[in-house]
């Protein structure tokens, strides 16, 4: 077996693994990031090709489960109400992001505050205020600064995505109810900025974009970190965390060929997302942490939050070029999203209006087969011209309350393709998100049918959405309800971090990836500021 | 239905196989009034073997559908299948409909040249500027609740 030693390991290069890598390798710290999957490959983002619809399914899939790349281990959504969607390579979830971007609002800190459910964060809004600033310089955000749904304060780098015509459509619409609308905020640069190109509008976010527009970290953070030293290695598939009575002294790993490696560090930072964090600190236990590293508490792998999805499209007589534009949002809404007792469920969702894209995924059973017009036959022509360039779409996320019963553990009948054993869900849809969604999917029906649309399609509860893996290694201040510290660190094993989104206390009602990317660089200036990995005290010779 | 004769490209599909995708083809999307049939896209014919040139992995569950099917009744057939399996019904249009939608006669009489993507450059847009459609929503004021709000009757 190898050996090396380095200032930091991170395990996982997607969002939270880039950001950290960057900041981290800029104070000068040598960094070493290993990552399972490999680099995205760009020469499959076909959405210049006229088989983009038919191969977008397959490079790009989602669902681990579907994908089998060699570097996905298998996650058991069996007993599951959502299955679990992730990329594991670099770039992570931003990968294969829609590129919403949203802060989470000052309440969504303070559910338990306001709402006397749930927790409060260890942290504010205003904490994560000038990170959220940073982050969105770093991805290149666009957007419109003074969205009254969030305090005043510096905006977006880059302007607005193109409002378009189904976006002009809707937000008339909202103003005629008096409803909140504001330009969508995307992770989707509009001109040329820093390492990012002007979005085309291909509507192929989510595929592969093919004009490095969409701010994904494999383009905006690894290229940097790596040319300051960062040591990323792909193909490398961490088997456990190595400790030493309750200090984290490296990890080990498997290269693509099987040899076990392994890196000594000052510290450890968990960067593999709200399920790969939990599978990877359970495998790692030992006679001295039974239960798994950092679980005390006996919460790691408990209160997986996953973001209930929903959607109504609404269809139109005349044509809003529907078939094309950043996919990503044209414009947003959260005029539902604070809290209302009244409504018989606390917290709220926040609506996202994108285009539905080629005539193909029009004929696809979500969430068209909900349509009054069927599809195929003798109907297939009128349906499909009707719906094609017609059709904008609400993409709603709502806020998923924690619950300890929902949880990942490992799997005990499925293995990856190292013998390492896959990953558990036990993950059920709580009866305040099926009311939140309910309210929200109607008031999405009147907002369509307020701008006229000739028939609405509502979308149904769909397993596939679980994007957004958060909590399961919730941060705290009081160890023996939390696994992290407010900064990352975990309770048990104090050079041992997780900078990902298990550590999220609740998920807010919004796409997560900027607070995430925020969070991270809230984690990282912790670290360097606390000052005990700094390159002084590394050299100084602090105890690993 | 037979399978290929081993030593054939099993890529591809047999004479039998072929017909099974014209009859399935000309139910699923028979002549419109505006747009053109399965087989006048020539889906049958060629643009079936595109598709699975770059699907190569749907390939045999969509044979082992063809093999299942009941050719003197396909309307039925099809129609049973979108009902008691809707998954495989799926599994079945996904390569009929993206097969026709590879055919440059299907893709005209929608008016689609793919998803090519309009350029923008971030230059300002009229209706989020003074007097645009946001000017209602500025005017209403704040919606968020800020981090020291209590509810009403006491602190939470």
């Amino acid at each position: 077996m190898s050996s090396d030693q380095t200032d930091v390991v991170i395990v996982g290069a997607g969002l939270a693994g880039g950001v950290t890598a960057a900041r981290l390798t800029a104070a000068g710290l040598r960094v070493v990031c290993l990552e399972q999957g490999d680099w995205p490959d760009y020469d499959k983002a076909r959405a210049d090709f006229p088989d983009f619809e038919i191969t977008a399914d397959r490079y790009w899939a989602r669902d681990p489960n579907v994908r089998r790349a060699p570097a996905d281990y298998p996650v058991d959504d069996s007993t599951s109400d959502i299955s679990a969607l992730m990329w594991n390579g670099v770039g992570g979830g931003t990968v294969l992001y829609s590129a919403k971007w949203h802060r989470m609002t000052p309440s969504d800190f303070r559910v338990r505050s306001h709402d006397g459910v749930a927790d409060d964060w260890p942290l504010s809004y205003e904490d994560l205020e000038p990170y959220y600033v940073e982050a969105e310089r770093q991805f290149g955000v666009s957007g419109l600064a003074g969205d009254p749904a969030y305090p005043a304060g510096e905006g977006p780098p880059n302007p607005p995505v193109p409002i378009r015509a189904s976006g002009r459509r809707m937000a008339k619409a909202l103003n005629e109810l008096g409803w909140h609308w504001w330009p969508g905020t995307n992770a989707i640069s509009t001109r040329h900025y820093r390492m990012l190109n002007p979005c085309r509008q291909h509507a192929a976010c989510m595929q592969g974009c093919p004009e490095r527009a969409k701010a994904s970290t494999d383009i905006t953070h690894w290229p940097a970190a790596i040319e300051r030293g960062a040591d990323l290695r792909t193909g490398a598939r961490v088997t456990r965390v190595l400790v030493r009575g309750d200090r984290a002294t490296g990890v080990e790993y498997l290269d693509r060929r099987g040899a076990l490696h392994k890196v000594e560090a000052r510290a450890v930072i968990m960067c593999a997302n709200g399920i790969g964090t939990p599978r990877l600190l359970l495998m790692s236990a030992t006679a001295e942490h039974p239960d798994g590293l950092a679980n005390s508490s006996g919460l790691l792998g408990k209160r997986l939050m996953m973001h209930p999805f929903g959607s109504v499209a609404g269809i139109f007589d005349e044509d809003l070029a529907t078939h094309s534009g950043s996919w990503g949002q044209q414009i947003q809404s959260m005029h539902f999203y604070e809290s209302d007792p009244s409504r018989g469920f606390v917290r709220g969702a926040k609506w996202g209006l994108q285009p539905t894209g080629g005539p193909l995924g029009l004929t696809r059973s979500y969430p068209w087969a909900q349509s009054r017009e069927p599809m195929w036959f003798e109907h297939f022509h009128h349906t499909l011209a009707r719906r094609f360039g017609h059709a904008p779409m609400w993409s709603l996320v709502a806020e998923d309350l924690p619950d300890e019963r929902n949880t990942v553990t490992l799997s005990s009948e499925h293995v990856d393709s190292d013998g390492l054993p896959g990953a558990k869900l036990s993950y059920t849809v709580d009866e305040n998100s099926k009311r939140l969604m309910e309210f929200h999917l109607a008031r999405a029906v009147e907002s369509f049918e307020a701008a006229g649309a000739r028939e609405t399609v509502v979308g149904p509860h769909v397993r596939s959405s679980g994007w957004h893996l958060m909590g399961t290694a919730v941060m705290g201040t009081d160890p023996a309800r939390s696994v992290t510290d407010r900064f990352g660190r975990t309770h048990d094993i104090p050079n041992l971090f997780i900078f990902d989104s298990s550590t999220w206390v609740t998920s807010g009602g919004v796409n997560p990836a900027a607070t995430q990317a925020a969070l991270a660089l809230w984690f990282s200036d912790a670290l360097l500021r606390h000052g005990q990995l700094s390159r002084t005290d590394m050299r100084s010779g602090v105890t690993a | 239905m037979t399978d290929a004769p081993s030593g054939l490209d099993q890529s591809m599909l047999t004479d039998d196989e072929r017909e099974a995708v014209y009859l399935l083809g000309e139910t699923l999307i028979p002549e419109g009034s505006s747009g053109p049939s399965a087989d006048q896209a020539a889906v049958a014919t060629r643009f079936i073997d595109e598709f699975f040139a770059v699907r190569p992995d749907l390939h045999a569950g969509f044979r082992a559908l063809l093999a299942e099917a009941n050719l003197d009744h396909p309307r039925q057939w099809c129609e049973r299948l979108e009902r008691e399996r809707p998954e495989d019904f799926s599994r079945l249009t996904f390569v009929i409909a993206g097969a026709y939608l590879l055919s440059p006669k299907a893709r005209s009489w929608l008016n689609y040249a793919g998803q090519v993507g309009e350029p923008q450059d971030g230059s300002p847009q009229p209706e989020y500027a003074p007097g645009g459609l946001l000017d209602p929503v500025r005017a209403r004021g704040p919606i968020y609740r800020p981090t020291d709000w209590r509810p009403a009757g006491g602190a939470a």
